[in-house]
């Protein structure tokens, strides 16, 4: 009878155990296959990070969030590169959340609205910041002078 | 049965508790190594960041003393490495972007005025005129080589984590007085971005020399008066004025629908002068009806009647049936490469989907022409193996944040095609850039 309470047991385990390698397995296949090939990989980069932080705004809310970046990339201020850019430190919530990873849709303007930034478009004026007022706390964002508002983000700069 | 079910329970209970610990220790591990992982490499940028900034003092204290100009030249290129090299480590490191804020800059003008005075020594300039810029970097380069010292000692002593530098940062960084006039231009922008690969627009976007718009010279003008100026150039069925925008540049900003075209423009307009500063709009274009020859002259057609002339088609990108070309001012036959201006053209009927001016808006002005070297001249000072398709005066900016009348010449050796700049005034060699032929346009490099 107790060894049949024991056999009872492993096999409990084992499901449970077999359950969470699958699943170890499957985010570890995600996470790959939304690094797709592309013909240039900063485009790639600059619109996989504008489909984390703005996929549901408009497609001047997108370029606006490209823009930063590119912004960025040229102020003495941030790092010299657009992986540099987007990689650093606590700089965006879509890497820390793994919003970053999400993978494009079909037909989605992201990759427009990167080559667009890239190609110097800017609609935030010169921005090096930009936040969503009703997720952050952050008070030295707040601080910063407010150049425009599109959908949820607000764009602003340092003096 | 009632024991039987609560011998059961008893069962389901004792494995998943059993489960639940041994999750949690795997899950700990795990975490463990992660965090190691990631400690070991800030650990790195962290020894790499601590050794650049010490390189860049003790290259610096060897230029106080060298007479040598070839051996100065050497070490001022180590310079150059080492302060982007310590930039590049700073960033991968966990401090607040606003604390490393004084740190990031000084690093980013070392780089650039190390540059410059490289490029300054190479030509024949001495370094005693630089001396006294030097003595001062040197000064504040000890101070944040002391900073970042006691930092590394503090962590290496475990006084404090990783997950405090961020406030370490502020009490150290903060404070450390980097201010440095070496190079002023660095306010604009800096010299070296890694862009490899986006230049599509030609081999000079982008570069803006002042940070006053050279093309404005009147007065600011009110919101009506610029709308009026927007009715004059643009077939506007309506207009709604959305914002007035103090950012880099005051602009007046329109959501414009046209005559004919279904496509909601977002327009952007210089509060001095009123001069249209930027169009954007996007829509799916499925069809390509029209060539690339067709689009530039549509593009031309457009600037002309926003009342810029003289202007000249550079490069071009196309994506997804639109294409976004380059132009670039003429004077007396000389291409200016700083005065830019950017059409993005939909292929299927030719809407104009984007128009960016930032380029010409800053820096374009009437220049004072003058060179006194020939093109023979300069093409005789060229790689004997370079066989030249093409070649003509141009206006280029220089790292600098300045600009030069140089003869371009495009050329292949081998497989590549190269675009070579020799100055039209002393011959010496400003740039030399790789052409790239893809599939959407050239690419330069």
């Amino acid at each position: 009878m107790k060894s049949k309470y024991i056999a009872c047991i492993f096999f409990i385990l084992l499901v449970i155990f077999s359950i969470y390698s699958y699943a170890e397995t499957k985010e570890a296949q995600s996470a790959v296959s939304t690094t797709q090939e592309s013909g240039d990989t900063m485009v790639e980069l600059l619109a996989r990070l504008i489909n984390g932080e703005a996929r549901g705004e408009s497609y001047l809310g997108q370029v606006a969030v490209g823009a930063v970046i590119m912004n960025r990339v040229k102020s003495p201020l941030f790092p010299n590169t657009i992986a540099g850019v987007i990689y650093q430190k606590g700089q965006f919530s879509s890497i820390q959340d793994g919003q970053f990873n999400v993978s494009i849709e079909e037909g989605s303007t992201v990759y427009n609205a990167a080559q667009d930034a890239m190609n110097g478009v800017d609609p935030t004026n010169g921005a090096l910041y930009f936040y969503n007022p009703s997720k952050t706390k952050s008070k030295y964002l707040f601080s910063l002078t407010t150049v425009t508002t599109i959908g949820k983000h607000v764009f602003a700069r340092a003096e | 049965m009632k024991e039987k079910c609560k011998k059961i329970a008893v069962i389901i209970l004792i494995a998943i508790l059993i489960v639940v610990g041994i999750l949690c220790i795997m899950l700990y591990k795990k975490y463990r190594t992660q965090k190691q992982l990631a400690e070991d490499g800030y650990n790195r940028a962290m020894y790499d960041f601590v050794a650049s900034v010490n390189n860049v003092k003790n290259e610096l204290a060897k230029l106080k003393v060298s007479s040598n100009d070839a051996y100065n030249i050497t070490t001022i290129a180590s310079v150059f490495a080492k302060s982007n090299a310590a930039k590049a480590n700073l960033d991968l490191l966990p401090f607040s972007v606003e604390n490393i804020k004084n740190v990031s800059m000084f690093l980013t003008q070392l780089s650039d005025f190390s540059y410059i005075l490289m490029r300054s020594v190479l030509n024949g300039d001495s370094i005693d005129n630089y001396k006294e810029n030097i003595d001062s970097i040197y000064e504040k380069i000890t101070e944040l080589s002391n900073v970042t010292e006691e930092i590394y000692k503090d962590l290496n002593a475990s006084n404090i984590k990783w997950n405090e530098l961020e406030k370490v940062g502020e009490e150290k960084f903060k404070n450390t007085n980097l201010d440095e006039e070496t190079s002023s231009a660095s306010k604009i922008g800096k010299t070296f971005t890694d862009y490899e690969g986006i230049i599509y627009d030609g081999a000079f976007s982008n570069h803006i020399l002042d940070l006053k718009p050279q093309y404005l010279n009147g007065k600011d003008l009110s919101n009506t008066e610029v709308e009026n100026i927007v009715r004059e150039k643009m077939d506007v069925e309506s207009i709604e004025f959305i914002e007035e925008q103090n950012g880099m540049l005051p602009l007046y900003v329109y959501r414009i629908k046209l005559k004919n075209i279904d496509t909601i423009k977002t327009v952007y307009v210089t509060k001095q002068d009123g001069k249209i500063y930027q169009i954007i709009s996007n829509r799916e274009v499925k069809n390509k009806n029209i060539d690339i020859e067709k689009a530039k002259e549509i593009a031309l057609e457009y600037i002309n009647s926003l009342g810029v002339e003289n202007i000249k088609d550079t490069y071009y990108l196309t994506k997804d049936n639109t294409v976004t070309i380059s132009f670039a001012a003429v004077q007396e036959d000389v291409l200016v490469y700083t005065d830019l201006i950017k059409v993005k053209v939909a292929l299927d009927n030719g809407e104009i989907l984007g128009f960016e001016a930032n380029g010409y808006i800053y820096n374009h002005k009437e220049r004072n022409i003058e060179y006194s070297k020939s093109v023979d001249e300069a093409r005789s000072t060229l790689y004997g193996d370079l066989k030249i398709e093409s070649e003509r005066l141009c206006i280029i900016p220089t790292d600098a944040k300045d600009e030069v009348i140089t003869y371009e010449f495009k050329g292949t050796v081998g497989e590549n095609t190269f675009l070579v700049y020799i100055n039209a005034n002393t011959l010496s060699q400003e740039k030399i850039y790789i052409v790239l032929e893809t599939e959407g346009g050239m690419m330069t490099i």
